[in-house]
């Protein structure tokens, strides 16, 4: 049975960027170093308003091609999250085959996640080429929230900036490069995190994203401990064995929690947002592309990954970096 | 009470320790900011290992409400 394997990721950010200045302009209660020591965050990319997710989508693809770690004659899935398509239908993935010249015999689709949805296309690639229906998967997450945000919501245009990322998947000899998936949803907790106008149930209604942070803050620190506790059961492992973990990068308010909560060494714990903000499922390719980066990973690292939040849905799941 | 806890909490509500005491007063729901009530529900689970719904502290009446609060939890 063929491996799935991590092999490169590649990201890009709109050029227009919102720092905590600009928010204090706004929010004059408010002062920079308090933004900055609560979310972590010193500014944020924001798309321009023709500007879509799958535009987005298309620029770090293209990047990762660029790399020339592989040609798009040889990708035959596409993977692509995003809960800010340029339309109802048809899919990004299928606009976005065209776009980047991908063959026809490419499979592609969307699915509907948040900041849990690096972690099921992790999952989903994993099984598609460990079924050999795939050998090259694109995995993007792309999302524009900053369009769904109320202008005067501070306490979301804080923390949410746009943002994509390309993450290449083949199939690979190596042994257990993405490990088996924890997953898990609770969708009690739906509208604790919402856009609710624009869609089916409320056509009229103009989409603005609501976010209950406390319940959503509660649901974090009962259901990702117990998810991380699932995982390392399941793989008889402990925390410390691990080379380095990046969860959602959120905000380091809820990631100084868990890192705290979890016991998690802070030199071996990913918090790394400040120049982008919660770019949602992009957080964690990011942050990893980062670190490899920075050098806080090297080939062959072994790294804990989490994922979550709105649905509730979580994953968590390891990888070895390629 | 542990003095830490005291410490960070003070600062939640920007006083100084001195002040927060069992009897420290808060002004109804509406007083809790969300950035007051994501650090409190933050605090009481690293120093009671509980997790606290903002419902359940924002209508205490004082510091040693929101206290009980904590410590029946963490003994239910």
């Amino acid at each position: 049975m063929p491996n799935a394997s991590i092999i490169s990721i590649a990201s890009h950010l709109p050029e227009r960027k919102l720092s905590n200045e600009e928010l204090i302009e706004k929010f004059p209660d408010w002062d920079v170093d308090k933004i900055y020591k609560k979310t972590g965050i010193r500014e944020r990319a924001i798309v321009e308003s023709d500007q879509t997710s799958l535009d987005l989508a298309y620029h770090s693809s293209i990047k990762l091609f660029q790399s020339g770690v592989i040609k798009p004659n040889q990708i035959d899935m596409i993977l692509l999250c995003t809960q800010s398509p340029d339309y109802f239908l048809p899919s990004s993935a299928c606009i976005l085959q065209k776009r980047l010249e991908l063959p026809t015999n490419c499979g592609a689709l969307d699915f509907n996640l948040g900041c849990s949805g690096f972690i099921y296309g992790l999952a989903l690639a994993k099984g598609l080429i460990e079924s050999q229906q795939a050998k090259n998967i694109l995995l993007i997450t792309a999302e524009t929230y900053t369009k769904y945000l109320d202008p005067e919501d501070r306490s979301v245009r804080t923390l949410f900036g746009d943002g994509a990322a390309t993450t290449l998947i083949s199939s690979s000899s190596t042994e257990n490069a993405i490990g088996t998936p924890v997953l898990g949803t609770d969708g009690s907790g739906a509208e604790n995190l919402i856009v609710e106008g624009g869609a089916s149930r409320f056509p009229d209604h103009k989409p603005t994203l609501k976010m209950n942070g406390s319940e959503i803050l509660n649901f974090t620190l009962e259901s990702i401990p117990l998810c991380i506790s699932r995982l390392l059961e399941q793989e008889n492992r402990t925390l410390d064995s691990f080379d380095y973990v990046v969860f959602h990068q959120a905000n380091s308010f809820i990631l100084t929690q868990l890192q705290r909560k979890l016991k998690i060494p802070k030199n071996k714990f990913c918090i790394n947002m400040q120049e982008y903000g919660n770019t949602v499922g992009s957080t964690i390719p990011m942050a990893l592309n980062r670190a490899h980066l920075d050098g806080e990973i090297k080939s062959g690292d072994e790294i804990l990954l989490c994922g979550f939040g709105v649905g509730y849905s979580w994953g968590a799941t390891i990888i070895k970096w390629p | 009470m542990n003095e830490e806890f005291i410490e960070e909490f003070a600062e939640v509500f920007d006083v100084e320790p001195a002040e927060m005491n069992t009897s420290f007063t808060f002004d109804g729901p509406e007083s809790w900011d969300s950035l007051a009530i994501v650090s409190t529900i933050a605090l009481v689970d690293q120093y009671y290992d509980v997790v606290l719904k903002a419902d359940d502290f924002i209508h205490c009446s004082n510091f040693g409400e929101l206290i009980q609060l904590a410590e029946g939890k963490k003994g239910s």
